[in-house]
């Protein structure tokens, strides 16, 4: 398979307390290196702190790298740009628009016709369930319902990557199974390269081709597990939970909480 | 009425009547206050002339408004508080959008909003004056730079207390510098800015009937008020005062009302 997104040798730094006697420099990423093929859905899993998230929001553009390159289709990518999708843990909808037009501003900074713009967004709404919703303000609606919106406001224009940041942490069990179900489906349907960080190993497993392990950090990758199940994954059948203990275990097992 | 399950029922009233007992609420402690003025007015502890009655301001009002000069001295003061605050208000948006917009500007330009902001907006005004003469002019002027300072500030916080995440998504989506400032810094600041806008409205207010207190114009309520007490007439300068506060409860319950309720309370963004 083609190459879709490849990091080569990222590494970042930040400057704490600048222009004061206790500035210093606190490694979060130390050569990072990951490559991901066209169509496949990679999570990078990672102890709280190890720079998963900044690893993100780096690849999206939003943040400075150090040092190191990224790729997207072999193109080096400087900022951020609607060749990257993103979806962050806090939804962050804009409050001011109504479902519709939060779906429809993605697609207007790419370019399309409103016509055209509103025929897209209805179908997006109608991929993540929410038909009959196309005017509400996101206030009106729980958190599930949020980030069926960001992420069909993600999905709407196209990105060559899916980049999601923990994107069911603020939501409760059972609605972030009914989302992992939901993305799971959306993905077996459109087949989008997807990048996606968490810190929870089912999940990780459930959704994904591969799994990434990040170590504490300074982060770096310390494995891979490629995820060989049918889809949509049963996370009951005991092949599962034999991946569960391999990434938990890469994770530093039980003694560093993982169980 | 008990209902089926047992709940008591309780009738709703109608719109109407809900606004109307608002309005009842709000009015009632004010008329007793004009009231406890009528007492106090007639009960001669202070000669009548000095300080006349509810009633007998109420009488001077009604013939101010009969000859029509209380509507003249009304457009007056109106006209320089709106082309006044209208000027401080194109101002101190821009310029208070790019304050909370730019580290660079905001490092530089804080410090002199502080330093401007102590300055009483009445102070500027003789130094005003000095420039200008005693003209509506120099009362404008006054005006827009109190209402800049105040909508800076308010829209500078504003525009700061737009969440990072927001910016973050609307850049991740491609958004230009134009399209950030239009789409998210500024609906995103909007409860803050339409606060300011109204803050500005009544410290105009209080500004503007001061200055035409000291200025000699000719027209306005503050040179109304002046001219009672030159021609000791106590009703003259009372009615001024009632009228000034009057219009001042006013702007203050309706001014950009319908802003709020078409924006920031259907967004959700305010409580």
């Amino acid at each position: 398979m083609a190459e879709k997104l490849k990091v080569v040798g990222l590494s970042k730094t930040y400057l704490v307390d600048q222009g004061t006697p206790y500035a210093k420099e606190i490694p979060a990423l130390e050569n990072v290196t990951l490559t991901v093929s066209s169509g496949e859905f990679v999570t990078i899993i990672g102890p709280s702190g190890c720079g998963k998230s900044t690893f993100l929001m780096i690849v999206a553009g939003l943040i400075p790298k150090t040092t190191g390159e990224i790729f997207i289709d072999g193109r080096p990518v400087t900022g951020p740009g609607l060749d990257r999708g993103v979806v962050f843990q806090e939804f962050a909808l804009f409050p001011w628009m109504t479902v519709e037009e939060n779906i429809c501003f993605g697609l207007e900074m790419k370019g399309i016709p409103r016509k055209e713009r509103q025929e897209i967004a209805r179908r997006y709404i109608d991929l993540v369930g929410l038909r009959g919703f196309e005017y509400a303000y996101p206030f009106r609606l729980s958190g599930g319902m949020k980030q069926r919106v960001a992420v069909a406001r993600a999905l709407a224009y196209e990105p060559a990557v899916l980049l999601m940041d923990e994107p069911f942490g603020q939501l409760d069990a059972q609605t972030r199974g009914q989302l992992q179900k939901m993305l799971n489906d959306i993905w077996e349907r459109t087949r989008t390269t997807v990048l996606f960080v968490t810190h929870n190993i089912r999940e990780a497993i459930y959704l994904a081709d591969r799994v990434v392990v990040f170590s504490e950090r300074p982060g770096r990758v310390v494995e891979e597990v490629v995820v060989d199940l049918p889809r949509p994954r049963d996370p009951w059948s005991e092949r599962f939970f034999t991946y569960q203990r391999k990434v938990a275990d890469a994770l530093g097992g039980e003694q560093a909480g993982f169980f | 009425m008990v209902t089926k399950s047992g709940t008591q029922a309780l009738p709703a009233p109608s719109r109407g009547r809900v606004i109307g007992r608002e309005i009842w609420h709000s009015t009632r402690p004010i008329l007793f206050v004009f009231a406890l003025w009528e007492l106090a007015g007639r009960s001669g502890i202070v000669h009548q002339a000095l300080f006349p009655p509810f009633s007998t301001v109420a009488l001077r009002l009604y013939e101010l408004g009969q000859r029509g000069l209380l509507f003249v001295d009304l457009a007056w003061s109106l006209y320089r508080l709106i082309v006044g605050v209208a000027l401080g208000i194109l101002l101190g948006t821009a310029f208070g959008i790019l304050m909370g917009a730019s580290k660079k500007i905001e490092v530089w330009m804080l410090p002199i909003l502080d330093f401007f902001l102590s300055i009483p907006g009445v102070a500027i005004y003789p130094v005003v004056v000095l420039l200008f003469g005693l003209s509506n002019q120099a009362i404008i002027v006054t005006l827009a730079f109190e209402a800049a300072l105040t909508v800076m500030m308010n829209t500078w916080t504003g525009v700061r207390s737009v969440p990072r995440i927001l910016i973050d998504a609307a850049r991740s989506m491609g958004a230009s510098f134009r399209t950030l400032f239009y789409r998210v810094m500024l609906p995103g600041s909007l409860a803050f800015i339409v606060t300011g806008y109204r803050l500005a409205f009544t410290r105009a207010w209080r500004i503007l009937v001061a200055t035409e207190l000291m200025g000699g114009l000719g027209f306005g309520l503050g040179f109304r008020i002046q001219q009672g007490r030159q021609f000791f007439d106590a009703a003259l300068v009372l009615a001024g005062v009632l009228v000034i506060a009057i219009i001042g409860v006013i702007t203050e319950r309706t001014l950009l009302r319908w802003v709020e309720a078409r924006t920031v309370e259907r967004w959700g963004t305010v409580t």
